[in-house]
């Protein structure tokens, strides 16, 4: 069942034009005219209870903007959005029941008081039943290991401490949405990867729908079961990491082979010769359905097998498909499967 | 927005206020010093040339604290939030407001209370109760009365004021000069307002009511004019109050980009 | 050598603002509010007194005087220091191999510029026209100059003490308002202290305060017997207030040094 559906979403900003010049800024004191920007442009997709989907996009692609107008912080210039059957600005306090949102960069918790002060304000704002609430705490305490700090002061905690609160800040009332903006930004690699095992236990256990926005394509990779791209206000890409990497032809292996002694020449039906430094070269293997097994075939099949020293063979990282597919998917049309 | 949320949010406010309690203690002393500075001047004044406008000095002290009275009561509530309201947008913290299930006006003024106008409550209060035992007014209940319901009424208007500097961030971003312009013209009131050209008296009374504060009740309650009209300056308060936060909501659809 | 960076802060100050200008008429009118309110208390208290105790020209020349050597004051500067201290930014800025009062002072004199051609002068302007200026005597327009820059230094030095004293208090809420109470009563910037009772003139004539509005508007009336003894006063305060801040300065220094920032 859907839970988050939007279609041909648009939304514009309209800012005064500024004109350049000597007279510039006197012109643009008085004039009237307005430069429009589509920082959302006809997009559509719609997401399932339970879903686990990362939204990503380069600086300005409009991730946030969309966030906002799924929270019903912002209002869409045109196209249908519905949050749980309902458009959320028209309905912002019903939906805000539904929803849990977490601002990596900005803090929802009380600076100078002890963490569980914020969760006890939040019971009363959302009228949690004291049973429900204490029920949730201790889950969430032990969840997220934050018994050693639910009771100092928000201002003493460690940035990734600070994380986990905010996260179960945005959970206690149950929503059955998840939404966080850059949740791991800033924080140490231990702390991001505290935070991606929990929200992938949460997204599994309590069956709530993610969707997080994200520069960390770590992020994604742990967490998400889906992503949707987005580029110059356009879902360019919206589907699993397989399917992806297929589109971008990331699916393919590199294999990189070192000789001892430089064997000359070597060709395969299915891989092309990227490098040669004599002894040491490498191939890129294209993936064909159905033949899963042609690399190694293809290797054993060297003529000289035991002149081999090493061999290594690399997926494509997901920051390479990544960047290959704001590359690739912008200029080429929309994909979607 | 039910009392028993916003005690409780009064009592965390609290608790996050007594964790600098010198800081808070301190700010104190200066405010009392400053709002001191204000009645000394006017007494220095009055020292050297007995009234202005025919108002002696427990009359001055009179209109005064009632200005000073009901501005610490309405900012209580609106200065913190209005105030901040152009760093919010600025930092994007607005957003934090729009996504609970309550108002985002009183969730709003709820999480940014502020105890600061302890001081400014504790001068005016002295000093009001002051002028009164020494001036020779009837002090019967219906004044008593009309006097509670015009401290109401201008505490509205002083915390009205300050919602509209808020809206104005919110539909132009940028609030601050305004804030400073308000504060400079705000203090005209600290004199009778007879004292400016007929023009002055007019703005003061029908575009921005800031007579209606303390002007008006006092010349009631000091019987420096009998005019049953007059009677009806409780209502001016809790009127404008209602149009400014209707002024605010517009701004914050605007900001949505309802509108555009 | 030094001069020229200093000269660069300056400017970047001055220009600072200029981003600002479309707040310059907010500002302007705001002065004139001020004007116009002490104006009009003065001519309702010339009216209803009988003796000749007020001279109207005087008042109204006294209160444009004032209100525009308000916005020539570099008091202000503790608000620099006020943010640099909590974020910890100051330990940056003393690491700069310049002098960090000259660094403020310069900062201010930009602001200042930017103020006086910006704000003082057509405020002036509009104020000439609304209510009219009385002409100051050719004798007293060269100490009333000197008492101008008199006036801007000792504000710096308050100001710059404030901002000292703040490094203990970590915060200038407190020092701010009470700063505001004595400049409200002890400039003169409504009241001219020869309207005050004895013992407040008196108090008012041991402050500097009477230096950052009176004395200049004094001067210019040509009120004070003695402009010049009055302004070697005023050097005498500039001189004490500027041991007291040096001392203060290296205390603050090793304070902070501790603190480690």
């Amino acid at each position: 069942m859907a839970i988050i559906q939007i279609n041909q979403l648009v939304k514009e900003y309209r800012t005064n034009k500024r004109f350049t010049g000597s007279f510039g800024l006197i012109k643009s004191l008085f004039s009237s005219e307005y430069v429009y920007t589509r920082a959302v442009d006809g997009i559509s997709f719609s997401i399932d209870a339970g879903e686990s989907v990362g939204y990503l996009g380069p600086n300005g692609a409009g991730k946030s903007t969309m966030i906002k107008m799924l929270t019903g912080i912002l209002v869409p210039t045109s196209g249908d959005i519905q949050v749980d059957g309902k458009v959320p600005y028209r309905n912002r306090k019903e939906i805000a029941r539904k929803i849990g949102v977490v601002f990596g960069q900005r803090s929802q918790l009380w600076w100078d008081l002890p963490v569980i002060d914020s969760f006890e304000l939040h019971k009363h704002i959302y009228n949690i039943s004291a049973s429900d609430y204490n029920n949730r705490v201790n889950q969430y305490v032990e969840l997220l290991d934050m018994a050693s700090f639910v009771h100092k002061p928000v201002r003493q905690l460690s940035l990734g401490q600070r994380m986990r609160a905010e996260i179960a800040l945005a959970l206690l009332h149950h929503p059955e949405i998840l939404f966080l903006d850059e949740p791991t930004i800033g924080l140490d690699v231990i702390a991001k990867h505290n935070i991606r095992n929990f929200l992938r236990q949460i997204n599994q256990e309590t069956n709530v729908a993610i969707m997080l926005t994200t520069h960390d394509l770590k992020d994604i990779e742990e967490i998400c079961d889906r992503i949707i791209i987005v580029n110059h206000g356009q879902a360019v890409f919206d589907g699993d990491i397989y399917h992806l990497k297929k589109e971008i032809g990331g699916i393919n292996k590199q294999v990189t082979i070192e000789f001892h002694v430089d064997p000359g020449e070597i060709a395969f039906p299915n891989a092309l010769l990227i490098c040669d430094e004599g002894v040491r070269k490498k191939f890129e293997f294209i993936h064909h359905d159905g033949e899963e097994n042609s690399l190694m075939r293809s290797i054993m099949s060297i003529p000289n097998v035991e002149q081999i020293k090493d061999i290594s063979i690399e997926d494509m990282s997901i920051e390479e498909i990544i960047h290959q597919a704001f590359v690739n998917l912008t200029q080429n049309s929309k994909i979607r499967v | 927005m039910s009392v028993k949320l916003f005690i409780h949010f009064l009592k965390i406010i609290m608790r996050s206020r007594m964790e600098y309690r010198a800081d808070f203690l301190l700010g104190m002393v200066g405010q009392i010093l400053g709002y001191a500075a204000n009645y000394v001047i006017v007494w220095l004044l009055l020292n050297r040339f007995t009234s202005i406008e025919g108002w002696a000095w427990p009359e001055m002290a009179f209109l005064i604290s009632i200005n000073v009275l009901t501005y610490a009561i309405g900012a209580s509530f609106t200065y913190s939030p209005m105030l901040n309201l152009e760093q919010l947008m600025i930092k994007g913290d607005l957003d934090k407001y729009l996504i609970k299930p309550i108002h985002p006006f009183a969730y709003l003024i709820a999480s940014y209370f502020n105890f600061g106008y302890i001081a400014h409550i504790l001068i005016s209060a002295v000093l009001l109760i002051w002028s009164l035992g020494n001036l020779n007014v009837h002090w019967g209940v219906f004044e008593f009365t009309y006097f509670l319901f015009t401290l109401l009424s201008g505490s509205m208007l002083q915390a009205g004021g300050l919602i509209l500097i808020g809206s104005w961030s919110l539909y132009f971003m940028k609030s601050q000069f305004m804030g400073d312009l308000y504060f400079k013209i705000k203090d005209v009131i600290n004199y009778p307002i007879s004292a400016y050209a007929g023009v002055i008296q007019v703005v003061l009374t029908w575009m921005m009511p800031l007579a209606f504060i303390n002007y008006y009740p006092a010349l009631y309650l000091l019987q420096k004019e009998e005019n049953t009209s007059l009677l009806l300056v409780p209502m001016v308060g809790p009127l404008f109050l209602f149009l400014t936060i209707v002024v605010w909501h517009r701004g914050i659809r605007q900001y949505q980009g309802a509108g555009s | 050598m030094m001069m020229k960076a200093y000269l660069a802060y300056c400017g970047k100050s001055f220009s600072k603002h200029i981003s600002y200008r479309s707040e310059v008429w907010l500002r302007i009118f705001g002065n004139i509010v001020i004007m116009f309110i002490q104006i009009s208390i003065w001519k309702s208290l010339a009216a209803n007194s009988n003796d000749n105790m007020i001279n109207m020209s005087e008042m109204v020349t006294y209160s444009i005087i004032t209100t525009s050597v308000m916005n020539l004051l570099m008091t202000r500067v503790y608000q620099t220091i006020d943010s640099k201290l909590q974020s910890g930014d100051i330990c940056s800025d003393l690491q700069k191999p310049i002098s960090y009062p000259w660094y403020l002072f310069f900062e201010q004199l930009g602001t200042v510029s930017f103020q006086l051609l910006f704000n003082v002068v057509p405020s002036i302007l509009i104020a000439l026209l609304l209510f009219g200026v009385q002409l100051p005597e050719a004798s007293h327009i060269f100490p009333f100059l000197l008492s101008l820059l008199v006036a801007m230094v000792i504000s710096f030095l308050i100001g710059y003490l404030v901002a000292l004293i703040a490094f203990w208090f970590l915060t200038t809420f407190a020092l701010n308002w009470t700063l505001g109470a004595l400049m409200t009563i002890f400039s003169g910037v409504f009241v001219p202290i020869w309207f005050f009772n004895p013992y407040w003139a008196k108090l008012a004539s041991f402050l500097p305060f009477q230096y950052l509005g009176y004395i200049p508007s004094a001067i210019y009336l040509g009120k004070l017997e003695q402009p010049y003894l009055i302004l070697i006063q005023g050097c005498g305060w500039i001189a004490s207030l500027l041991f007291v801040v040096n001392l203060l300065w290296w205390k603050a220094i090793k304070r902070l040094i501790v603190q480690g920032g």
